[in-house]
């Protein structure tokens, strides 16, 4: 029996502390990020035959610590944070077969605009887009779009799962499509609390509370 | 293509409804069947078919020539790390701010103000707990020192040669079912080297076993990744 293929993808997501950066041979540059080590990247992933290299992605800056993103800055965790899809377009144009994922979190990104956004690429790159949906989890990334809280672990899974259907009628997935075509209105709300959040791990936190975010300044 | 990557039961329900493939934490084999077992029946309540929907199992590979260097790549990520690095780290993906933290604590007292934080409750601590125990109490240096491990990368590192690492990897591979694979983290701060060792010697050690493809089968990305 023919022997089922192991498949190999290389993150390059920047979210681990990371000190190597200062040993011989390190990929950081004089500046840094180099679009010439992306293009590296690419290329090796290419020859090893890997599907795909991905990117997670939170888009905030480590802030719990101390209530401050100044160690964050200091020892690089986390940061800098860039949106890589401009970079995405830089690597399939040195390469064929690759595919590139990216992440985007349903919690704050329109699936309207999302959609558009990755139906794009993937006629860009011949169709070697994948999409990595996220709830996001993290207090530095709400904050940066505006919220004071997050909606509970439920919630947002219920927003995930509404916005990626919508996303994936838009075109997120490979299979040929109209471009930009939105088969039916993308169900995009804040949806009431469903029977099935109650089972919130921390209910008390959510009682009284409307269903759509508080809103607040950002003050960064 | 739509990966998704929830480990909770939510996640794991949501994936099933949304994802192609599914990106996962590599914990202990018992613990990463389990997941397979959980995502499976949760595709099926989806009418869908497991056998289309990998696990890419998140990991990373320090490959070396000689076990001796391969050891030597896997502890200079753990070299000189300072402790607000560490620090900045698990608060970051907590949602607490470990500054706070007492000289000794237990990992449920722990849990409960990460929980009060609405974090997601699957975490590096809720691992911890799993593997001392809710009520175990431990040093402020004792979690320090095991978060340095997670901030880093270090506890899911796998040093080895290319033939014991696939072989390490089979025994995953073939434990959750036979498909998907591994999603390898690489530094945009490490040596060349980790990237370089892994495609000139895991890929054609793979490939001499048959585990892995020696061309594209497919144009597209979704061809390549059903293949």
């Amino acid at each position: 029996m023919k022997k089922k293929k192991i498949h190999l993808a290389f993150d390059l997501s920047w979210t681990t502390v990371e000190t190597q950066w200062r040993l011989p041979d390190s990929w950081v540059d004089r500046h840094h990020p180099n679009i010439g080590m992306f293009e590296e990247v690419a290329r090796t992933a290419e020859r090893g035959g890997f599907d795909m290299i991905f990117f997670g992605d939170s888009t905030g800056i480590p802030d719990t610590w101390k209530g401050s993103i100044e160690d964050a800055v200091r020892h690089g965790v986390a940061w800098p944070r860039f949106e890589m899809s401009p970079w995405i377009t830089k690597m399939s144009a040195v390469t064929s077969h690759l595919g590139f994922g990216l992440t985007y979190a349903s919690t704050f990104m329109h699936p309207f605009y999302t959609a558009r956004l990755l139906n794009s690429l993937d006629h860009i790159t011949n169709g070697r887009i994948a999409f990595n949906v996220i709830t996001s989890q993290r207090r530095a990334d709400y904050a940066n779009y505006g919220h004071d809280e997050l909606p509970d672990h439920n919630e947002r899974y219920d927003r995930l799962e509404e916005s990626s259907t919508s996303a994936a009628r838009c075109g997120a997935a490979s299979t040929p499509m109209p471009s930009y075509g939105i088969a039916e209105p993308a169900p995009w709300r804040i949806r009431a609390r469903s029977a099935r959040s109650t089972t919130s791990a921390n209910p008390s936190r959510s009682r009284g509370r409307s269903a759509s975010f508080p809103r607040r300044k950002v003050s960064r | 293509v739509i990966i998704q990557a929830g480990g909770s039961p939510r996640g794991t329900r949501a994936a099933a409804h949304v994802a192609d493939h599914v990106f996962g934490l590599t914990k202990s084999i018992p613990l990463m069947v389990q997941q397979r077992t959980d995502l499976d029946k949760a595709l099926l309540d989806e009418g869908r078919d497991p056998d289309t929907v990998g696990i890419f199992w998140s990991s990373r590979v320090m490959v070396g020539e000689t076990e001796s260097e391969a050891h030597a790549m896997r502890e200079s990520m753990i070299a000189d790390v300072p402790l607000e690095a560490v620090g900045v780290w698990l608060s970051h993906n907590t949602g607490y701010d470990m500054s706070q933290l007492p000289p000794r604590f237990s990992l449920a007292e722990l849990q409960q103000r990460i929980v009060a934080a609405n974090a997601s409750p699957v975490g590096f601590v809720h691992l911890l707990a799993k593997k001392y125990g809710d009520h175990a109490e431990i040093t402020r240096e004792e979690f320090f020192e095991h978060g340095l491990h997670a901030a880093t990368g270090y506890h899911i590192t796998f040093a080895g040669t290319a033939s014991q690492l696939a072989d390490r990897m089979e025994e995953m591979f073939e434990a959750t079912g036979s498909r998907g694979g591994f999603m390898l983290s690489i530094s945009q701060a490490a040596s060349r080297q980790v990237l370089q060792n892994t495609v000139n010697y895991l890929v054609p050690e793979l490939q001499r076993r048959e585990r892995y493809r020696t061309s594209y089968e497919g144009k597209t990305l979704r061809e390549n990744m059903l293949a």
